[in-house]
């Protein structure tokens, strides 16, 4: 990929709440620091990630606080943030009726690119190429999501917000689109939202987690893990009392065998006798701060 | 190669619209649309071997000249144009919402002015490319049927004068009802079928010869424009208030042709078009200063945006009122429980469509009979806003594959929704029909066709087209047809002029059949497509 390196250009995020005319708080007063790197955006449906992201997309404006790009409150000037920006918004959809190579084109356009070679790096990019003249509406789901990526792309942003980019993609599919951000992460600012856990594993430079609206940790992922460590558990179950236990614990996960139920638990103390602490993975340390977490780290990245 | 965002402003907007065409160009409704005027322009101008002709004076037949086909069959494009364009085109920003292509727009520099200007141009150039293929159709017909040569720059000039503030003016009202939330849905289109019979209606109501008026100046389907620049010439060479018939009418072959020399393009006639066309400003302004700009705050069906419009205020207490029968639990397995579903999901959906049936059954018991039949018009405006989501809205919510995996349920389906959509249309016209039936029981059997004939195009034309759209302006300009001609029995579907026969209850129930028909085939296709 032959691009530009943009300047890796500062994300602030001072108090940021929107609360909708309904009364809804969707985001409640969010703070953030962020520079270059990957930031992953963890959260259960409706912890306002989307909303979240919307705002740093200029897409809605903050109900309070401010958000600020290289210095530029994005609700003041909002096109100067747009010009650095690349949007992939959550179940982006095509024209049916246009070209992969239309598509794009136009959104080029729409950015002020008109370069030809430009648009046929992106859909290399996104191995699009070879169906470039073929229209969208035929296309998979997994293809419709490189296209859409290619068009957050094509303006070389230094702020790239994908929102739950891996949704719906096969699990090659899911390994290109992880690198090609990863990738991307080197030089400029990616923000991207999931509750796939696995996904942000080998690409985030830093985690958020947010629920109901509150960012409730921001850590860097062995800063994410540590947090949790102590408080992930192995123990086997009988059988006949994995119900009861099931109902008073959080599991996160389970295996059958024949002398009962393996069984995982995150809990802050030894919740069961024999239960034996073991290191914490990312998905533990994501239940853990949704449960029992409201650390703060400060910064990120 | 970047250019910026300055410079490329107009090129953004020429690519907005340029977009915006192909995509509608690559529709294959599209395609059906210009064949169907191919067809339209063959009908609309008649062979005068058949004792018909398109323009008639005093009984004269005037001479099929490039002036009065291009007048006669401008002035029909023009109430087609302005009454259905509105339907072909409202569609242009809902689209971005509904891919989400929006979002990425909102989150660029194009400034709301540039887009808004695109989609204008966009739809202005879609009904131009309409115009323009009719006027071509109409000209080959002049080639084949005509009695003078063809003169395109009298074409271009009538078509030009008539149809383009419908073009200009049309676009901007579909942006504008786009742009404002409570008229962006079936209310909206609704109320445009109204202020489009208004445009219609009151500059033409007033024109008179050789005095345009104040009323030229809002004459935006060019009526008035039409009326004056026929009666100038016929008021001269017959008498001060001479009788016009504009569209195909049988004519006496003994009288001899009248030759219309065409219309003297003066400033204050191209003025009072130009001006017409102005109308367009405010409805601009209008959509500029409510355009969302994709906030999901503030568009239709956002986050947050339930229960914050006055619609959802009131919904909100009727759902409450409405979960007293229970209605979710009417759907189940076969095709009645499921055809109860179809129901339910209407009345769930909007509420206030319960109040709208109660209503009309309620004023129907107590009016006089000549006031039920007077009121049958607006029941059916009612019905077409009702009924014209009832095919779409499971695609439109991204629910059908859903449905297609509950056991019998995709083989009901359309079956259901047709009787369902009948069922519903039955709920609003029960009372009529039942008073009809004691008193003249022809016409409430006409009223029962008309309802069957509604609901089945309802639930066809939303499965083929798949939008509610197009069957809202096709039946709106059909209704509107209907109520402006009650004279004319092949059109009285649901028997409200008192002229329909058996013969046309007859032709009105089988067209309702092959309608339904329609409906179960399209939703093969789409099946056989998705497999």
């Amino acid at each position: 990929m032959t691009t530009t390196t943009p300047t890796a250009l500062a994300l602030s995020l001072e108090g940021v709440t929107k609360r909708f005319r309904n009364g809804v708080v969707a985001v409640s007063d969010v703070t953030l620091n962020l520079r270059s790197g990957v930031l992953a955006l963890l959260g259960p449906n409706g912890a306002g990630k989307t909303t979240l992201m919307q705002m740093i997309a200029t897409i809605t404006k903050p109900t309070s606080g401010r958000i600020l790009f290289d210095g530029v409150d994005s609700a003041r000037d909002p096109d100067r943030v747009r010009e650095k920006l690349g949007y992939l918004p959550q179940d982006f959809g095509v024209y049916d009726g246009l070209t992969a190579l239309q598509f794009l084109t136009y959104f080029a356009a729409l950015k002020g690119i008109h370069s030809r070679a430009k648009i046929a790096e992106m859909l290399e990019l996104v191995n699009l190429h070879a169906v470039a003249d073929r229209t969208v509406g035929g296309f998979s789901g997994g293809m419709k999501q490189r296209l859409g990526i290619a068009q957050a792309l094509i303006n070389d942003p230094a702020l790239l917000i994908v929102d739950e980019p891996t949704a719906g993609l096969d699990p090659e599919e899911r390994l290109r689109f992880r690198n090609i951000l990863s990738d991307i992460g080197f030089e400029r600012l990616v923000v991207f939202s999931t509750h796939i856990v696995s996904d942000i594993e080998t690409i985030a430079t830093a985690i958020a987690v947010m629920k109901s609206g509150r960012l409730l940790a921001t850590a860097a992922p062995r800063d994410f893990l540590q947090m949790a460590k102590g408080s992930v558990w192995e123990v086997t179950i009988p059988a006949d009392r994995f119900d009861a236990v099931r109902k008073q614990l959080r599991i996160v996960r389970t295996a059958r065998g024949s002398d009962g139920v393996l069984a995982r638990i995150v809990h802050p103390e030894q919740p069961i006798e024999d239960a034996v602490s073991v290191e914490p993975d990312l998905e533990d340390a994501f239940i853990f701060t949704l449960n029992y977490g409201a650390v703060s780290f400060g910064s990120a990245a | 190669m970047s250019t910026t965002a300055h410079d490329s402003r107009p090129r953004r907007v020429l690519t907005i619209a340029a977009t915006d065409m192909r995509i509608r160009m690559a529709r294959g409704s599209s395609a059906v649309l210009l064949v169907a005027l191919c067809i339209f322009a063959y009908i609309v101008v008649p062979d005068l071997s058949t004792g018909r002709a398109l323009m008639i004076v005093n009984g004269h037949r005037a001479l099929y000249n490039s002036a009065t086909i291009a007048l006669a069959t401008s002035s029909l494009c023009a109430v087609l144009l302005g009454m259905a364009g509105f339907y072909l085109i409202s569609n242009t920003v809902r689209r971005d919402v509904d891919t989400r292509t929006g979002f990425v727009i909102a989150s660029t520099s194009v400034r709301n002015a540039e887009y808004l200007s695109g989609k204008l141009l966009g739809s202005m150039a879609f009904l131009s490319l309409i115009v323009f293929v009719y006027m071509l159709n109409v000209m080959a017909m002049q080639r084949l049927r005509g009695e003078a040569p063809v003169e395109p720059l009298t074409y271009l000039a009538m078509f030009g004068a008539v149809i383009g503030p419908v073009v200009v003016v049309v676009s901007g009202l579909a942006l504008m009802f786009e742009c404002v939330r409570p008229l962006s849905g079936r209310v909206g289109d609704v109320l445009y079928f109204f202020l489009g019979t208004f445009l219609l209606a009151i500059p033409a109501s007033t024109a008179d010869v050789g005095k345009p008026g104040i009323a030229a100046n809002f004459d935006v389907f060019g009526m008035a424009f039409i009326i004056n620049a026929a009666q100038g010439q016929a008021a001269s060479d017959f008498r001060a208030h001479p009788e016009i018939s504009i569209g195909s009418s049988h004519f006496d072959p003994a009288m001899s042709p009248w030759r219309f020399e065409g219309v003297e393009w003066t400033v204050p006639i191209i003025g009072a078009r130009a001006t017409s066309a102005l109308l367009v400003l405010p409805a601009l302004l209008v959509a500029w200063l409510a355009f969302a700009r994709f906030d999901p705050a503030r568009i239709k069906g956002g986050t947050g945006s339930a229960r914050t419009t006055v619609r959802g205020r009131v919904a909100a207490p009727l759902r409450r009122a409405l979960d007293c029968i229970r209605p979710a639990s009417w759907a189940g397995h076969g095709l009645l429980r499921t055809t109860l579903g179809e129901i339910a999901l209407t009345l769930m959906l909007r509420p206030i469509v319960l109040v709208a049936a109660l209503a009309t059954c309620t004023v129907g018991v107590f009016v006089s009979e000549h006031s039920l039949r007077s009121m049958l018009p607006f029941v059916f405006v009612m019905l077409v806003a009702t009924l014209a989501e009832i095919p779409t809205r499971d695609r439109i919510a991204r629910i059908e594959g859903m449905r297609g995996g509950i056991a019998g349920m995709r083989e009901h389906s359309t079956y259901a929704k047709l009787l369902g959509a009948l069922g519903i249309a039955l709920a609003f016209l029960i009372v009529p029909l039942l008073r009809l039936a004691a008193t003249a029981p022809a016409m409430s059997l006409s009223l029962a066709v008309g309802a069957a004939f509604l609901a089945a195009a309802a639930i066809a034309l939303g499965t083929v087209a798949r939008t509610p759209k197009l069957f809202a302006g096709v039946s709106l300009l059909f209704l509107y047809v209907v109520v402006s001609t009650p004279g004319a029995a092949e059109l009285d579907f649901a028997g409200w002029n008192g002229a329909a026969t058996n013969g046309v209850r007859l032709a009105y129930f089988l067209a309702a059949m092959a309608l339904s028909a329609l409906a179960v085939l399209g939703e093969w296709r789409t099946a056989r497509a998705e497999k």
